[in-house]
């Protein structure tokens, strides 16, 4: 076992000893390092709509289009009105077959 | 280069300002990162980290405080988060909480390999126990003592790093001197 001053003397020591530490020079190829991961970083978040070619676009384009010209067309074809008569009719939801209490 | 023009240079993604930006700050952000991971592979890939987390978030940063100081608080908060990470694999992490704060130097499991250039071969052993009896205060009094005395930072400058004031940066430091005291003593009363 040490003694109190031995023990007050290596504490004193440990605690002074961290003014001893010398200054590291950092690596000389750090700073490569860092950009080359960088630029690996920024072409991987290209590489995310690389696949999507100008040729993909515009088929898809294309295919965005076509969907909506069908899309109106069936919405402002006869038979949609037609179908909706009917269900009018169906179910008595017409001003003609409307009745209340009050009237 | 002014700061404010920097600042708009790097928003804009301009890779040359960041190239002089690493040239400037690489030395000092090794520097801190060394200070708290004395261990120079991995302060350098920490010092990686610093980096593109600054080039990456750039954007966010709203010129409160100085550049500088924003670099050097990303810094410390990537080598603490480092320290954390390996130290919850190192010990059993579910016991610590239930039987309160082990507050005595880990000898064995200390979170990294000591790789320190810096250490001068008759102070080695001194500045591992010293290293390790710093990994066991609580976080807050290891950054500001680690800021403090490895790092070389003035009280004015760890505040501004840590959002703290001065008088508290300086009742921290109080306390964890106080701490390694303790625990220095401990260690080595059980020395033979």
């Amino acid at each position: 076992m040490m003694k109190d001053t031995e023990l007050n003397k290596k504490i004193k020591a440990t605690l002074n000893v961290a003014d001893t530490i010398q200054e590291v020079k950092v690596s000389p190829f750090l700073k490569d390092r860092i950009l080359n991961n960088l630029n690996t970083e920024i072409d991987e978040s290209q590489n995310v709509w690389a696949w999507f070619t100008p040729k993909f676009q515009l088929a898809t384009l294309i295919v965005v289009i076509l969907l909506n010209v069908y899309a109106y067309k069936v919405l402002t074809s006869d038979n949609y009105n037609t179908t909706v008569e009917e269900f009018v009719d169906t179910y008595d939801f017409g001003d003609e077959t409307y009745t209340s209490i009050f009237n | 280069m002014e700061e404010k023009k920097i600042i708009e240079q790097l928003k804009e993604r301009n890779t040359a300002v960041f190239s002089q930006l690493i040239d400037d700050y690489q030395q000092k952000v090794f520097g801190t990162c060394i200070s708290f991971v004395p261990n120079k592979e991995d302060a350098e890939d920490l010092v990686q980290e610093v980096f593109l987390e600054v080039y990456n978030s750039i954007s966010k940063f709203k010129g409160n405080s100085k550049l500088s100081t924003w670099i050097y608080k990303i810094t410390t908060n990537k080598c603490l988060e480092f320290i954390r990470k390996k130290n919850t694999k190192k010990r059993t992490g579910f016991l610590k909480p239930l039987f309160g704060e082990d507050f005595s130097i880990d000898k064995t499991n200390y979170f990294t390999e000591f790789n320190h250039p810096g250490f001068l071969l008759e102070n080695k052993e001194l500045n591992e126990t010293l290293f390790k009896a710093i990994n066991s205060l609580p976080e807050s009094q290891a950054s500001v003592f680690t800021l403090h005395k490895i790092d070389g930072k003035s009280y004015q400058e760890i505040a501004d790093i840590t959002d703290k004031s001065v008088s508290s940066v300086e009742s921290l430091m109080f306390r964890a001197k106080k701490n390694l005291q303790q625990l220095l003593y401990g260690y080595y009363k059980n020395e033979i």
